[in-house]
């Protein structure tokens, strides 16, 4: 295995790797934090909507062959080390929410397999070990997971017993404003794909308008995926939803077939493959930053910050769903993937503007 | 042994053989043969149960026994 | 006139038609080397040069049937012991000029000589370069089979699967140089190294090709289900009877609960002691001498299997789930090493810790075969990086007639930099 750190991955593949994490995001972090209703569906498409329109300052850079990071530090080496500083920590939080989120998970559902601190560490050596070994081969495993996530799905729908029941889409009222204002920050607030794709920017290889692509194929299947899982959630579920800890891991407690009763560890063993890869991406972002003398050093300590905090959050219970997490998540999206992109393109625009009046 | 491997064969033959016998340790498995092509000493080396002891008569010792200098080699053979 | 040593040696090396190998010697060391490799070396006094003529004879295996990789239709020739054999055998496949043999010598004190093959034209030619001075770079004394040049020519450390892949058939060797790899043959080794090499080639077969193209699908499918069988059963077994019993339907449940509560042992331990006491009988078939046979399969199948389950020590689902695992580790001998070492971690893993276990760790496999390349070459080609042409070989078999028409070589399935 060769470390390349100018490692070159493709627009799928960077396409997989953003739609991996989001849906990571939708298994485990919302977890009866949230009510269902029909007015979740035309509030998706609005936000998907912003998302495009916040995105396009960091794709016109990156489709033009700019590291968005490099090129904001000017040279002063002290300025790159904060900036990736600030990714570093944007992400370690990430990755520290991600890993807190489904040792709770494994608390709750499966309490008898595994100790909720052995899911910390687990989880943070592993992903240690696939940041580790790159972005490439991150990619590459990334493809297969995401084809085991179709045909997961594909399988539970099929012998899925669930009962659409229509009367469940409860027409949208005035009353549903605070929630769908609610629901719209809870899903913008989670689309940290963008500060991955300014972060990833330099390692996509040189196919034409490949950010565009990667991200219009990202927020197309991200729309279809969350809405076809509203609604079966709703049609399903209905009301139940509220009370349940994970409505998915419910849709697929109605699959059944003779050899396997319950899929809900069947849910687990997938959600968990991808819950490795996501964070080995987050620690490759994050290693990235805190790069000492040697890579293994920035890897090493992101891996330890990581468990640490993940052990802490989980210990002192700390709400990565709340208000202040929510603006701190929320912020850096803004900060990291469209406010340093959109100064750099003013910055451009201004030297090309006094390069023509000389 | 303090034969460099690289060092020319020398013309005398009896120095050559004493060379390659000390290089090979006197084994057991060298075979020497030494005959006179035309009154000029000469010797075949081969190791044991490398060569096709037929192939060499044929090829070898038959023509170089009957060698004259200006005989032509090829005419018994083919 | 008579006859001056000059003229001996020329006729030796240039008038005579001795041999289709004469060599010119002058020094001991062109002694040694051409003694050693069967010539025959004449000195004549008085002249310093001495001749090599190539009478090669020796005694080698005859051209034998493959012992390991056995097929119902294709041809039963073998390579040989031989390197000049196993050439001959490849050149009357590939009547090819294409086909380019280089061979050089590694080995300080065995002084092997290697046999790089190739089809100039199709294997790119900074791989060839690549391949010479990796082989340049070993230096070993002997060197003693295929196992020895592996990790040079692969150059991935750290890698749970192997870069290349070996083969017997000299009909296999020619259709893999076709599509662009590098073989190196070694002399005194009836086997190939071939490089670079990938995850699906293990799933192949010669059988796939005499057959029509359902069926060879049909096959790939059993063998791929056979891979996930062999390396992941014992652990998911274990991970769902020891930590995900609701999984299980009731009937299978209670059978299962039923043989277990009679054995003495926990469920863990025994899955262990009856992996182990497997690889031990298997391992023993394969050291024991042929006269003596037939005396392992009556202590394995008689004494250990059957009074093992008739005393009541181990349950026969167990036995069961292991006869599986066995038979179908057999469908697949050159990924062997890779599924014991799977079987026992998967074990251990889903053991411990369940779904959850075997989910981390069939991911870090998965992710370290993602990070392996030979030559640059991804290992998990043409799955991830998926490259659509590629795929006409992965899971079923591209008909002959359109095989004419497209071309796959590894410079297509070349990664990082042109993933596509």
């Amino acid at each position: 295995m060769n470390e390349k750190i100018s490692a070159k991955i493709s627009t799928g593949q960077m396409f997989i790797l953003l739609i991996l994490a989001r849906i990571m995001h939708t298994m485990v972090f919302h977890s009866a934090d949230f009510s269902v209703g029909t007015y979740m569906l035309p509030t998706l498409v609005v936000t998907t909507l912003i998302e495009a329109a916040l995105a396009l300052p960091a794709l016109i850079l990156i489709d033009g062959g700019v590291d968005i990071v490099r090129e904001l530090s000017g040279g002063y080496r002290w300025i790159y080390a904060l900036l990736r500083a600030l990714y570093s920590l944007y992400f370690i939080y990430i990755a520290t929410g991600t890993i807190k989120y489904i040792a709770e998970f494994m608390h709750r559902e499966f309490r008898r397999v595994i100790s909720p601190i052995a899911v910390i560490v687990i989880l943070s050596l592993a992903a240690a070990y696939c940041a580790h070994l790159g972005i490439e081969a991150l990619a590459r495993a990334g493809t297969v997971v995401f084809w085991i996530f179709i045909a997961l799905f594909v399988s539970m729908a099929a012998v899925s017993e669930g009962t659409f029941n229509a009367s469940n889409l409860t027409p949208i009222t005035g009353n549903d404003f605070p929630a769908i204002l609610d629901y719209a920050v809870r899903d913008l607030s989670s689309s940290w794909w963008l500060p991955m794709l300014v972060i990833l920017g330099n390692h996509l290889n040189d196919s034409k308008d490949g950010a565009k692509k990667a991200a219009a194929g990202y927020l197309g299947f991200k729309l279809l995926m969350l809405e076809v899982l509203a609604l079966l959630i709703i049609l399903v579920l209905g009301k139940f939803a509220d009370i349940l800890g994970y409505p998915l891991l419910a849709l697929g407690a109605y699959a059944r077939t003779v050899f396997v009763q319950s899929f809900d560890a069947v849910n687990m063993f997938v959600w968990c493959m991808n819950a490795v890869l996501v964070c080995g991406i987050y620690l490759f972002i994050a290693s990235d930053g805190l790069k000492g003398r040697k890579h293994t050093i920035g890897e090493l300590s992101a891996m330890l910050i990581t468990a640490v905090a993940a052990i802490l959050a989980y210990n002192f219970e700390l709400d990565f769903n709340g208000e202040v997490a929510l603006i701190i998540k929320t912020a850096g999206i803004l900060l990291l993937g469209v406010l340093l992109p959109t100064v750099l393109l003013a910055e451009r625009g201004i030297r090309r503007c006094v390069n023509s009046l000389q | 042994m303090n034969l460099s491997l690289n060092e020319r064969l020398s013309p005398v033959l009896e120095r050559s053989l004493a060379r390659i016998r000390e290089l090979f340790g006197d084994s057991d498995d060298l075979n020497i043969v030494r005959f006179e092509a035309s009154g000029i000493k000469c010797a075949v080396l081969t190791l044991e149960g490398m060569t096709s002891s037929s192939d060499l008569s044929k090829m070898l010792f038959s023509p170089l026994m009957d060698f004259k200098k200006n005989a032509c080699p090829a005419a018994g053979y083919l | 006139m008579l006859a001056q040593p000059p003229d001996i040696y020329d006729y030796l090396m240039r008038k005579g038609l001795f041999s289709t190998e004469s060599k010119p010697i002058r020094s001991y060391s062109d002694v040694s080397e051409r003694l050693c490799s069967g010539f025959a070396v004449v000195l004549i006094n008085g002249e310093k040069r001495g001749a090599a003529i190539g009478a090669q004879g020796f005694k080698t295996r005859s051209i034998s049937e493959p012992a390991t990789e056995n097929n119902i239709k294709g041809s039963m020739e073998a390579l040989s012991d031989n390197l000049k054999t196993s050439m001959s055998l490849i050149r009357r496949r590939l009547k090819s000029p294409l086909l380019r043999f280089e061979t050089l010598k590694t080995g300080k004190i065995s002084q092997t000589e290697l046999a790089i093959v190739y089809i100039s034209g199709k294997a790119p030619d900074n791989l060839v370069e690549e391949v010479k001075s990796r082989l340049d770079e070993i230096r070993l004394d002997i060197i003693s089979g295929t196992g020895c040049l592996e990790p040079f020519l692969s150059g991935n450390s750290g890698s749970f699967f192997s870069g290349c892949s070996t083969t017997e058939r000299p009909d296999t060797l020619a259709a893999k140089i076709n599509e662009g790899r590098i073989a190196v043959l070694i002399d005194g080794v009836p086997f190939a190294v071939v490089c670079p090499a990938l995850f699906m080639e293990n799933f192949q077969a010669v059988d796939d090709y005499e057959e029509k193209p359902y069926f060879a699908f049909l096959q790939r499918l059993l063998r791929y289900l056979s891979f996930l069988a062999a390396g992941f059963l014992p652990g998911i077994y274990l991970a769902a009877t020891i930590h995900h019993p609701e999984i299980l339907a009731k009937t299978i449940m209670t059978n299962l609960i039923t043989s277990e509560e009679d054995t003495p042992f926990p469920l863990m331990l025994e899955m262990v002691i009856v992996v182990v006491l497997f690889e031990i009988m298997r391992e023993a078939g394969l050291r024991l001498p042929k006269a003596v046979g037939g005396a392992v399969s009556i202590v394995d199948g008689l004494v250990i299997g059957d009074a093992a389950v008739t005393s009541g020590l181990i349950s026969s689902p167990l036995l069961i789930i292991i006869g599986i695992t066995a038979t179908c580790s057999f469908v697949l001998p050159s990924l062997n090493p890779q599924l014991t070492v799977l079987r026992f971690i998967g074990i251990l893993a889903g053991g411990l810790w369940g779904f959850f276990g075997m989910a981390v760790f069939y991911l870090l496999v998965l992710v370290n075969a993602s990070a392996s390349d030979c030559l640059n070459v991804p290992y998990l080609s043409p799955a991830a990086p998926f490259t659509m042409k590629a795929t006409r070989d992965l899971l079923w078999r591209v008909g002959y007639r359109k095989m004419q028409k497209r071309k796959v070589t590894i410079e297509s399935l070349n990664g990082s930099g042109r993933e596509s």
